[in-house]
This record gives C-alpha cells, sequence and structure tokens, in this order.
C-alpha cells in the first residue's frame, strides 16, 4: 500500500512534468492595440541656404591682419525658385508640398584663381539645421579653415561652437544676427591644429554651415573647398571617389566618434576590380586621421560603425590642375532627385543595396543605366536639370574637374515633417 | 453526621451518560438528600430512562432555562427541604460532599450559600473552579482554574458566588431572592444570585474538603448554543455587561452605554494582539445586545441595588494582582502533540550558508533605482508609492478605470521598509531576495528533513537555482517575491496547523495570513495553491482549522478589487497574474530546464525513501504546481515552477536519511558540486537584465514644477519614429513603476485621441497654426520631444523651435522640453476604492498585530520546545 501510495505521487509528477514540457504552454492572452491616425498638417516651406561667395582672409597678400572679404561670385544653380533678393547671400524658401528635391534643389560652384586662393569650390545648398559636424578642419602649417554661419532666421540665433581638438574640447559662442552671415576664422581658436572637429549646435532655430578650406604649398595655392556639414551615422556611403594619377597623393580619410563609447567603424573601398576593407577603432571624443590609398579609376566607400560616427575623406586630384575636395556620405534616396547641373560633370549614382538598380535620368539626354549591388556608376552630364529615379535606393554624387581645379556636390533630401504623418496616441 | 434536610435538583438536558454518573455520585453520598429530584429539560429518551432506572424522582417540564427549571425542580419535590443541592447533570459528586458542605452550613448559620470545590471531570487531580467572583469592571473571574489540586486552596473561604454546579443553598434564601433570573445571561445568573445573598447579609462559601467533579460542558461550548445565547465568548460578553450595569455608579453606566460602540472598536486591536480575535464578534454582539435590552439590565440593576448594601462585597472581587497571575498560569499547558524538536538557524550555524547566494548576487549591488525590461524606479516617497495602492485610476490619457496592480502592496511594504527611499529599498530586496529564499526555503524544508545541513544542501539548491538567483539577475522582481514569500507561506500555514496552543495557532496564522498575501500579489495562481492544499489539509488538523483558515483572508482582501475588475469583464486570464512588471511567459529551457530536471530527478528518488506521508505531500503538491504552471496565459510561470523544484528538493533531503554513510557522503558532495556547478554556469551565462540610475523620470524642471503644483501638471510626450510618432499625456512628474497598470496593457484608457493626434502631427511639423490654442484645450504645460534617431530629433527640433510661443526648456536625457504657458488641467482624481483600501488596511492591520509574538505565543513556544507542563 505504502509503495502504491508512493508510486502514486512520483507518476503525478512525472506526469506534471512531462506536460510542462511536452505540452504548448497556453497562447498568450493578446494586448490591447491602439489604432496609428494618420494626420495631415501642412509643413514648414522648404529652405535652401548656399554659402555665398568665398572668403579670404588677410587681403590678397594675406597680410592685411583681420581683413576678411568676399571674393567673386559663385554660380548658383537652381530648381523650383528665384532667388531671393532681399537676403545678401543666396536663400531660397518655397512653400507647398510634396516636399523633395524636386520642390526645390539648388547648388553653388565658385571657381578662383588669385594668388593665395585657388581652385574650385561647389557645395550643395542644403536645408538650414540646428547642429551638424565637420571632421575636415585643418588649421596647421598651409591649411585654413572658415566657418560660415548663414541665420536664415527673423531673430538673431546664438550658435555654440565645440572644436574637438587633440587634446581638448573647446568652445566658443557666436550670435548670428536675423538674416546675416557670419564668417569665422578657425585659426584663432583651433590653435594651429592639424586636424580638428567642430560641431554647432544652436539653441533651436536652423542655421546653415559651411566650412571653406584652403591649402597652399609655399607661396603656391594649391586648393580650395566648400563642405557642408554632417549628422553622424551608423552607416553611410562615399560615391565618386575619383583617382587621376594613382600614387600621386593618398586620400585623407577623418573619423570623429562624437559619442561617448569606443567603437570600431569598419569600411569596405570598392573599385572596379577589387575591394578592400579597413577597421578603425576610434576611441570616444575623439578624431583619427588616415590614410588611404586607392587605387585609379572612381572608387565606391561603405561604412558600418556600432555607433554613429562623422567621416569624411579629402581626396586631391592632379589633373588639369591641382585641387582637392571633402568628401561626405551622401544621403540615400528612394525617391526621385531632382539635380541641377551647372558645369559639366560626372554624375556618380551608387547602389549599396544588394539588387541591381535600374536608374532613369530625364534631363537634357535622357539616359537609363542599370548600377550592379554594392557598386557605382558614373555618367558624364551637361549642365541642365535632371530628374533621377530608380527601383532601389541610390546616392548620388556630382564631380567636377575642369581646368580650375576639382569639386564635388552631394545633394541632400529636402523635407520637413508634415504631410501624412502616423500618430499613436497612448 | 450533619441534620440539614437536604434536597438534590440535578438540572439535566439530553446527556444521559452524565446523568448517569452523577446520580450514581449521588446515591452513594454518605449524608444522603433526602429526596433526588431529576429535571430533564429534553425529551431525551435515554436521560429519562437513566434517571427511571436509578429510582430519582423524574419530571420533564420541557425546555427550560435553568432557572425556571430548578423553579420546576422545588415545586415537585414531596417535601420542602431547609436546604437545595443544586446538580448539573456533568458534576458528579464525590461520596462525602454533601456531608462537609452541609457540616460548613451548620457550623456557620450565616452561610446561606456554600460552593464545593469543582474538579475536572476527567482529570479530577486538576481544579476546575473554587468560587467565581468579578473584576474590578464587572467581569465574570474564576479564583482558581485548571490548576493542580494539591491542597493550596483548601483554606479559601468566603467568595462572592460560587457556581450552580454543586451549590449547596438555603431553600429559604432561594424563595428571597427569587432564584435565578431567566433574563440575566446564563454566565451571570450565579454571580448575582451570590450577589444578592451577600446585599442581603449572607455568606457565600467554598467547602474545599467538599469535591465535585464537573465536566463543564456550558463553558466549554458542549451546551445548545441556544442554552447560553450564543457561543461562550458571547455569552461571556453579555455577563459582563450585565454585571457591569449593576454594579458601576449610574454615570459610569451611562457613559459605558454612549460610549460602548468606541469601547468595542478600540479592543479590537488589543484583542488580536493577545490573540483572541474570536472576542471581538461576541464583544460586538454583546453591544448590540446590550443597547437592546437596557431597560432589562437597568431593572436588575434596580433590583440587585435593592437587595441592600455591596459595599462588602466589594472586597471579595479579584484584586488585579490574582488576575495578573491566573493570566500567567493560563500559559502553563501541557503539549498537546508530540513537537519534533528542531535545530534553529542559528543555534545549528547553518546561516552562515545564506552568505553564498548573497555573495552570488555581488552584480546587484544596490547603487540606485533599478531599471530593467519590466523595472522602472518607484516614486520617490512613500506617500506616492501607497497612493497607487487600490486606486482606481491608472495613468493614462485621461485615467484608465480599473484597478492598479496588486503587486502594489508588496512594492508599498518595500518603500515603507525603506529609509533611503523606494526605489533604493526594491533595489535593495533584489539583492537579498536569493539569501531570503535560502532562509525561508530552509525553513520549509525543515518540516521534511530535520538535519539543519540536509535543509542547507536543498536551500541552496533552491536559492543559487536559475529560477532564484537567475531571476534575481534577470530582474524579474515579481517572481522573485513569489519564490521568498511561497516557502515562508507554507512553513507557516504548517506551523499553524501543528501549533500546541490558540495563542501560538493565531500568530502563525497571523504571519501566514500575511506571507500568503505577499505571495498573492506577486503569483495569484501559487498562492491559490497553496490555499487549495491547507483547506485539504484542514480536516486533518480540526483542532486548528477554524483558526487557520482565516489565513486566506488578508489574500482575499488585496486580491478582492483586481478580481472582482475582470471578472466583471470576463477577462479570466488576468486573474493569473497581478503586475505589469510581471515576465513574459518562458520556455523551460536551458540553464533553468536543467535545474528543474535535476530536481525532479532527485525529488523522484527522494519520494521512494522518505516517509509515505510526505511522499504523497510533496508528490502531490508538486504536480499540482508542475500542472497549474502550463496554465500562465500572461505572466512566466517561474514562481509555480520554482516551488515545485523546491518541494522536489525537499522530497530528497525528507529521504536522505534512508542512506547509509557513504552514500550520505556522496551525496552531499555531488549536491554541493551541483549547486556550485550551477552558480558559475549562471553567473556566466545570464547576462545582467538590470541596471542601476536616478529614479527621476522626467527632465528636472518637470519633477520640480509637478512638486510646486502638487503633481497637477501635465506633459506632452511625442516620440519620434522613422515610421510613427508617438504621443502621449505624461501626469506629473511621470510614470513610475507602481503607476503601471498591467490593465493598460489590455484596456485602451478613454482619450479623445484626434485632438492630441493632431496636435502632436503639427508640433513634430512645426506648423503652429492651432498649436497654441489646441494646446490651451488639452492643459498641456510642456513637451518632450525625444527620438533614437538624433538626425530626426534635430529635423524636429528645427520644426518646434520655429514657434515663437513654446519657450525651450533645454535638453536632457529624456529629450528636448519646451514650456508652453498653458495651464495644466486638472489631473483626474480616483476614486471609488479607496474606502476598499481601508478594508484591505483594516485586514492588514489586523493581521500584523496576531503576527506580533504575545507572552502566550512565547512562553507557548518554550513550554512546547522544553516539553514542560
Amino acid at each position: 500500500m505504502k509503495f502504491l501510495l508512493r508510486l502514486v505521487s512520483a507518476l503525478a509528477v512525472l506526469a506534471a512534468a512531462g506536460a510542462l514540457f511536452l505540452l504548448p504552454s497556453v497562447p498568450m492572452l493578446p494586448e490591447a492595440k491602439l489604432e496609428a491616425r494618420t494626420v495631415g498638417v501642412e509643413p514648414l516651406p522648404l529652405r535652401a541656404n548656399c554659402a555665398g561667395p568665398l572668403v579670404e582672409v588677410g587681403g590678397v597678400q594675406g597680410t592685411a591682419l583681420g581683413e576678411i572679404s568676399r571674393i567673386g561670385n559663385p554660380l548658383v544653380a537652381v530648381h523650383g525658385s528665384e532667388l531671393d533678393s532681399e537676403q545678401s547671400w543666396a536663400s531660397f524658401e518655397v512653400p507647398g508640398s510634396p516636399q523633395s528635391t524636386d520642390l526645390l534643389s539648388a547648388n553653388q560652384v565658385q571657381s578662383v584663381d588669385r594668388p593665395r586662393v585657388r581652385g574650385l569650390a561647389a557645395a550643395n545648398c542644403a536645408q538650414p539645421n540646428n547642429f551638424g559636424y565637420f571632421v575636415s578642419g585643418n588649421s596647421g602649417p598651409g591649411s585654413e579653415s572658415i566657418l560660415i554661419l548663414g541665420n536664415p532666421n527673423l531673430v538673431e540665433v546664438l550658435v555654440e561652437l565645440e572644436l574637438a581638438l587633440e587634446s581638448e574640447i573647446i568652445t566658443e559662442r557666436i550670435t548670428v544676427a536675423a538674416g546675416e552671415q557670419k564668417v569665422v576664422s578657425l585659426v584663432a581658436l583651433s590653435g594651429a591644429e592639424p586636424i580638428f572637429a567642430l560641431s554647432y549646435q544652436t539653441s533651436g532655430l536652423p542655421v546653415s554651415a559651411f566650412m571653406q578650406q584652403r591649402t597652399v604649398n609655399g607661396l603656391a595655392a594649391t586648393g580650395v573647398d566648400l563642405v557642408t556639414p554632417q549628422l553622424p551615422k551608423s552607416s553611410g556611403v562615399i560615391p565618386g571617389i575619383e583617382v587621376v594619377t594613382e600614387g600621386f597623393a593618398p586620400a585623407e580619410l577623418r573619423v570623429f566618434n562624437p559619442g561617448l563609447v569606443q567603437t570600431e567603424v569598419v569600411l569596405q573601398l570598392k573599385n572596379s576590380e577589387r575591394t578592400e576593407e579597413i577597421r578603425i577603432l576610434v576611441p570616444a571624443g575623439k578624431i583619427l586621421s588616415q590614410g588611404v590609398s586607392l587605387a585609379a579609376g572612381a572608387t565606391l566607400i561603405l561604412f558600418e560603425s556600432s555607433q554613429p560616427v562623422v567621416l569624411a575623406l579629402k581626396n586631391q586630384i592632379l589633373d588639369e590642375g591641382l585641387d582637392f575636395s571633402w568628401l561626405s556620405p551622401t544621403d540615400g534616396f528612394s525617391e526621385p532627385l531632382r539635380l541641377v547641373v551647372s558645369r559639366t560633370s560626372t554624375l556618380f549614382i551608387a547602389n549599396p543595396s544588394v539588387g541591381n538598380l535600374s536608374l532613369v535620368i530625364e534631363g537634357p539626354v535622357g539616359q537609363s543605366a542599370v548600377v550592379s549591388g554594392g557598386g557605382q556608376v558614373g555618367i558624364p552630364v551637361t549642365p541642365g536639370s535632371y530628374l533621377l529615379s530608380g527601383n532601389l535606393e541610390f546616392h548620388a554624387l556630382l564631380s567636377i574637374k575642369n581646368s580650375t581645379g576639382y569639386a564635388t556636390i552631394a545633394p541632400s533630401q529636402m523635407r520637413n515633417s508634415g504631410e501624412e504623418l502616423k500618430v499613436l496616441v497612448r | 453526621m450533619p441534620s440539614l434536610s437536604v434536597a438534590a435538583l440535578v438540572i439535566s438536558h439530553r446527556q444521559p451518560e452524565y446523568l448517569r454518573q452523577t446520580l450514581e455520585g449521588l446515591l452513594t453520598q454518605s449524608n444522603k438528600p433526602q429526596q433526588i429530584m431529576v429535571v430533564e429539560t429534553s425529551t431525551d429518551a435515554d436521560s429519562l430512562e437513566v434517571a427511571r432506572s436509578l429510582g430519582v424522582s423524574l419530571i420533564t417540564p420541557g425546555d427550560l432555562k435553568l432557572g425556571p427549571a430548578i423553579d420546576a425542580g422545588r415545586a415537585a419535590l414531596n417535601e420542602t427541604p431547609g436546604w437545595l443541592w443544586i446538580l448539573h447533570e456533568d458534576s458528579r459528586p464525590e461520596p462525602e460532599a454533601l456531608e462537609r458542605m452541609s457540616r460548613a452550613a451548620e457550623i456557620s448559620p450565616s452561610v446561606a450559600i456554600i460552593g464545593p470545590k469543582l474538579l475536572r471531570w476527567e482529570d479530577p487531580i486538576r481544579i476546575q473552579q473554587l468560587g467565581l467572583t468579578l473584576t474590578q469592571t464587572g467581569r465574570p473571574f474564576l479564583l482558581v482554574q485548571d490548576e493542580y489540586d494539591q491542597g493550596q486552596h483548601d483554606a479559601n473561604g468566603d467568595v462572592l458566588a460560587v457556581s450552580t454546579a454543586g451549590m449547596l443553598i438555603s431553600n429559604a434564601l432561594w424563595q428571597e431572592l427569587g432564584g435565578l433570573h431567566d433574563s440575566t445571561p446564563v454566565f451571570a445568573q450565579d454571580l448575582e444570585l451570590g450577589l444578592k445573598a451577600r446585599a442581603k447579609g449572607y455568606r457565600v462559601i467554598v467547602e474545599s474538603s467538599a469535591r465535585v467533579h464537573h465536566a463543564g460542558l456550558s463553558m466549554s461550548g458542549a451546551r445548545p448554543r441556544s442554552w447560553i445565547g450564543g457561543t461562550r465568548l458571547e455569552g461571556l460578553a453579555r455577563a459582563h455587561v450585565h454585571l457591569a450595569t449593576a454594579l458601576w455608579p449610574m454615570p459610569l453606566v451611562v457613559l459605558l452605554y454612549l460610549f460602548m460602540p468606541l469601547i468595542v472598536l478600540a479592543n479590537i486591536p488589543v484583542n488580536l494582539l493577545a490573540k483572541r480575535p474570536k472576542r471581538i464578534f461576541s464583544q460586538l454582539l454583546g453591544w448590540i445586545w446590550a443597547w437592546g435590552t437596557l431597560s432589562t439590565r437597568l431593572a436588575a440593576r434596580k433590583e440587585l441595588q435593592a437587595a441592600g448594601s455591596l459595599k462588602g462585597a466589594r472586597a471579595l472581587f479579584a484584586k488585579p494582582a490574582q488576575v495578573r497571575r491566573r493570566r500567567l498560569s493560563e500559559l502553563v499547558e501541557e503539549p498537546d502533540t508530540e513537537t519534533t524538536v528542531l535545530s534553529g538557524l542559528f543555534a545549528s550555524n547553518q546561516a552562515w550558508f545564506a552568505l553564498a547566494p548573497l555573495i552570488a548576487s555581488f552584480s546587484l549591488w544596490p547603487s540606485g533605482a533599478l531599471f530593467g525590461e519590466r523595472l522602472l524606479p518607484l516614486s520617490d516617497t512613500f506617500s506616492k508609492v501607497f497612493a497607487s495602492v487600490s486606486g482606481s485610476l491608472i495613468q493614462r490619457g485621461e485615467g484608465l478605470i480599473a484597478p492598479t496592480d496588486p503587486y502594489n502592496w508588496f512594492l508599498a511594504l518595500v518603500s515603507g521598509l525603506s529609509p533611503l527611499g523606494p526605489s533604493f529599498g526594491l533595489a535593495v530586496f533584489v539583492f537579498i531576495a536569493p539569501a531570503l529564499a535560502f532562509l525561508t526555503s530552509w525553513k520549509l524544508v525543515g518540516v521534511f528533513a530535520p538535519k539543519p545541513w540536509v535543509r542547507s544542501l536543498a536551500a541552496l539548491g533552491y536559492s543559487l537555482s536559475p529560477l532564484v538567483l537567475g531571476g534575481a539577475i534577470r530582474g524579474e522582481v515579481v517572481e522573485l517575491t513569489a519564490l521568498v514569500f511561497a516557502p515562508f507561506a507554507a512553513f507557516l500555514l504548517i506551523k499553524a496547523l501543528v501549533a500546541f496552543n490558540p495563542a501560538r495557532a493565531w500568530r502563525w496564522t497571523g504571519l501566514a495570513g500575511l506571507a500568503l498575501a505577499m505571495v498573492a500579489v506577486s503569483s495569484p495562481v501559487l498562492a491559490g495553491l497553496l490555499a487549495l492544499a491547507t483547506l485539504i489539509a484542514l480536516p486533518f488538523f480540526y483542532r486548528r482549522a477554524l483558526i487557520v483558515v482565516w489565513a486566506m483572508l488578508p489574500s482575499a482582501a488585496l486580491l478582492w478589487p483586481w478580481f472582482e475588475h475582470w471578472i466583471s469583464r470576463g477577462t479570466f486570464e488576468l486573474l493569473t497574474t497581478t503586475s505589469w512588471a510581471a515576465a513574459s511567459p518562458f520556455a523551460l529551457e536551458g540553464i533553468s530546464g536543467i535545474f528543474v530536471l535535476v530536481a525532479l530527478a532527485l525529488g523522484l528518488l527522494g519520494l521512494f525513501l522518505a516517509d509515505v506521508k510526505k511522499s504523497l505531500i510533496l508528490g502531490l503538491l508538486a504536480a499540482a504546481a508542475l500542472g497549474l504552471s502550463i496554465i500562465q496565459p500572461i505572466s512566466s510561470s517561474t514562481p509555480l515552477v520554482g516551488f515545485a523544484a523546491l518541494l522536489m528538493l525537499a522530497s530528497f533531503a525528507a529521504g536522505f536519511d534512508s542512506f547509509n554513510r557513504p552514500l550520505k557522503l556522496i551525496a552531499s558532495i555531488s549536491a554541493l558540486g551541483l549547486a556550485l556547478a550551477q552558480t558559475v554556469s549562471l553567473l556566466l551565462l545570464t547576462p545582467l537584465g538590470v541596471s542601476f540610475g536616478t529614479e527621476r523620470q522626467m527632465p528636472a524642471l518637470i519633477v520640480a514644477q509637478s512638486n510646486v503644483v502638487s503633481g497637477q501638471l501635465r506633459t506632452l510626450r511625442i516620440t519620434a519614429g522613422q515610421d510613427a510618432v508617438q504621443a502621449e499625456l505624461v501626469w506629473g512628474d511621470g510614470l513610475f513603476l507602481e503607476e503601471q497598470g498591467l490593465a493598460s496593457r489590455f484596456e485602451i484608457a478613454e482619450l479623445d485621441r484626434e485632438p492630441l493626434a493632431a496636435l502632436a502631427g503639427a508640433i513634430v511639423a512645426g506648423n503652429p497654426q492651432g498649436v497654441e490654442q489646441a494646446l490651451d484645450a488639452a492643459g498641456v504645460s510642456f513637451i518632450l520631444l525625444s527620438s533614437a534617431d538624433a538626425n530626426l530629433l534635430s529635423q524636429l527640433e528645427v520644426g518646434v523651435s520655429s514657434m515663437e510661443f513654446l519657450q525651450p526648456a533645454g535638453q536632457s536625457e529624456f529629450g528636448l522640453l519646451w514650456q508652453t504657458g498653458a495651464e495644466s488641467s486638472a489631473i483626474p482624481q480616483s476614486a471609488g476604492q479607496h474606502e476598499r483600501r481601508e478594508i484591505q488596511l483594516a485586514v492588514l492591520a489586523a493581521f500584523l498585530l496576531l503576527a506580533l509574538p504575545t507572552p502566550a505565543a512565547i512562553r507557548g513556544s518554550r513550554r512546547a520546545l522544553k516539553g514542560e507542563r
């Protein structure tokens, strides 16, 4: 009898354990789900600001201390708007929807040939923002970095600058009057540091920001460029890195980690023949610079990082003249991209996806192209307005090379929040 | 030989066996009464047959109470005697009882009432009664009760009154006083008779040499309740009120009746603390009875006062020292059952093992508020945490009308105990929970396996298991609570069932009720299983059944609003869980699965080695827990699986003694090795699921503003994602753990969502049209904008900053903040559940009082342990 009772007890445990391990558990009670509401809100008008004329510090000879002057006039190409005549610098505002580059798209190109400034400088006229990063800062011998801040708002804006130097962080506050531009030579702030990252942050209102880079070698000017600000990204694409003369000068890669933890950046350098991988460990808050040898032809860089980083590559070319350009990760476009071309250029289209990209280009000359996954193509384009549309997300870069120098234009998204917003109210 | 003429009146009511023995005692008296008259107030044929067979006079006047029955017996006597000897059918006199009492009557002419020494019927070496008196407040009091008769009280003489069981009273006095009054409570009748006799100048004495064996059927509750007018305690309460009314000065009597409800209420905690909860109800009924029969009480008072002065009689009232001595003597009791003497946790030095789980929890060292998958900080003060207990509104939208989580009771407990703030208290609990689980499981295993080191092995296996230690590392606070308290509740319930005296049973029941309530608010299914197991066990422990059954009350009280809500909604799945923070259902795999399998294997072995009763209890209970663990549609079944595993470890421990010495050694080393391997692999493989941080849930500005306006603040929190924007109205200083409601996951709060969606959309788009008015209408004072995508956040900030009427208020870890300038709408107030909370609090307070140790419980414990008398 006792054994029987023990057996009953043991069998009960075994049966329950078997059920626990073998039976499917009771389905979980579904939770109540809130339905998202679609809200149609008229977005803010699209706005684009250009850098305006290039800047010369110290006069023609560089001996006029404290003199900062604008030199020449850039060629501004715009789609969708007329130049705002009330602004002393190129500023555009277009209301309406749907918002995209097809509503407003602008860029500027300026060639200059002066004793201390020579070369081609171009930049996309982007939407102003309340913060951004530059990693191209260089105040070392033969280099000059100038920050151009524009305030398109109706009230003055306080901009806080933060320079991440090799050994310290320097902050500075600058007030920019309403509707004005302010040019800041960064030599004094950066303490002749050869490498530094600069970030700007406003109290909320957006500003336009550009960094003009100028280099000289002895008494000879060796290039000028206009750099647009970036936002930190965990992955990205830099298309259209052209190497005309292999081995002339290695490209300079800069990576800045604005985060609080160390991160590893993995870069894939792809050209038509091979793919090279570079891994860079970037400590928190540090900027690193590394030379990268690129093969002749066009190279595409894909990168990934565990933390958002700011990354740019200085590409110096010796073709008809000596010049350089800073290339940054470009925006991806899933919708059609409107691009205005003012000089004969090469349009690089990169496809970071796995499948083939079928691209249709509408413009002065209709074209189509297929870009294989992870690759890029360079398409010569003449001045005019182009509409690019593809079946996959693509990245675009306009590369201008001529006798006056070398410059790149990376078109950016033009959109404000609004239109069809999905809102979930808890 | 005395020459008194005495007639014996035996008042009987359906107790033929007692009656037979009493009559036999009467028939063998050395001084025979002139007539023996049996007054049988029932129609019980056996009783009648007994009386007839022994040849005594018998009348059956019907179902009369004591006074009228005696009067009926007197009236039926053949001759009028000088004295009446009143006996109950359960009072058997020794052969010389009457002779000795008669002699005392002859010696002292002023003596009109004589009582014998009443001895216990079944144990006649113990005195049951030796005269009656009153306390200073008028409560009936026995001068001697349940003491061994060593002649220590034989010198006693004058008393205030004697029991009618064995009372020898002058027939003339009986007639003069009018006998016993039917309207007087039964337990006050003999006292009232004695008081009247004293008032008339007669003496009432106890003749210690006259011995009567008394079963005390009335006092032991063996009489029909109608005879006493309720339970024994109700009868005593009525007697107390009656005698107080009769004896107290009139102004005090007025005050007594006016403040009687207050006195009854004030006595509740006293009775609970004294482990006499049954008195609460009887006092309550006594109060109602007293108010309802006030005129009768006053009439009785008038009659007693008219009998004469009671000044002399007051000297015979019980002195405080006598009352105190009697209370102490009540604590001397013999153990009812043989109790196994267990070595204590500290006495056996096994408490040191509790350091092992504590050390293994080193990664949980409390350094701030806990954060985890389902863990948030608690509000910063106990009062705020307590406000969420049993509230009727959950802070969603305009308030979700559903009960807050029952688990908040445990959070409130932790908050109340923590001097460094509620969140820190919770962090401390998680840190020490494995060590606490060791202690509680050690106690439970001890019920089945007495050897301390065997208990320690099982408790180590449990506390270092992936379910307990792993649960702490994963931050499963709710499951941990159940796993810590369930063994303790089970242990306390068992202790209450086998308690050796009622005081201890009440104390264990108090503790068990509170521990079970903590299990109920963390795992209602496990609590239900423990309650069911206890109910099944009650018939086997019937002596404590009516006490232990109360242990379910706190659990029922705390779960009441929760169950009521979900049963009314027909959502029965929600009855299985009680907290927003409960972990989701999990598959038993990996290290947890291995642990359970090992515990089951050991436990199954134990089932065939341990005592069969233990095997049956442990096996069936573990099977039930495992079986119930399958039905968990909302939360994790860890508590049930963990408890089942502990029972299996206890089973193995119970069977451990069956091993021979070498096997014991091997098993011990293997068990220690398993525990060590389990701990190491657990610490290496289980990722830490919690982190520590500050308890703030909103930017400092909002918290400060909320404190200024007493929480009457609304913030529109907008969280932007790539696909959608989420908007939420946040009350006060943010949503803390206790303010999260499980109900909010299954019910949608009432809120006019269209305007808020439009407002959030306009803000995100930076379109100021109508935003200011919408903010005013919604009563939103702050806008908090956040996004996991810094670039998107920056883009949105541009839009929001373009609205001049919004004042930027800075950036924090919670996002970007703007002040709107609008005045916050009033926060909806909880209503409707607070009265329930008060009932819940009253129940908890009552059980807390029961759980507090008192001399009765402590001395009872010592006597039980020492086996003293």
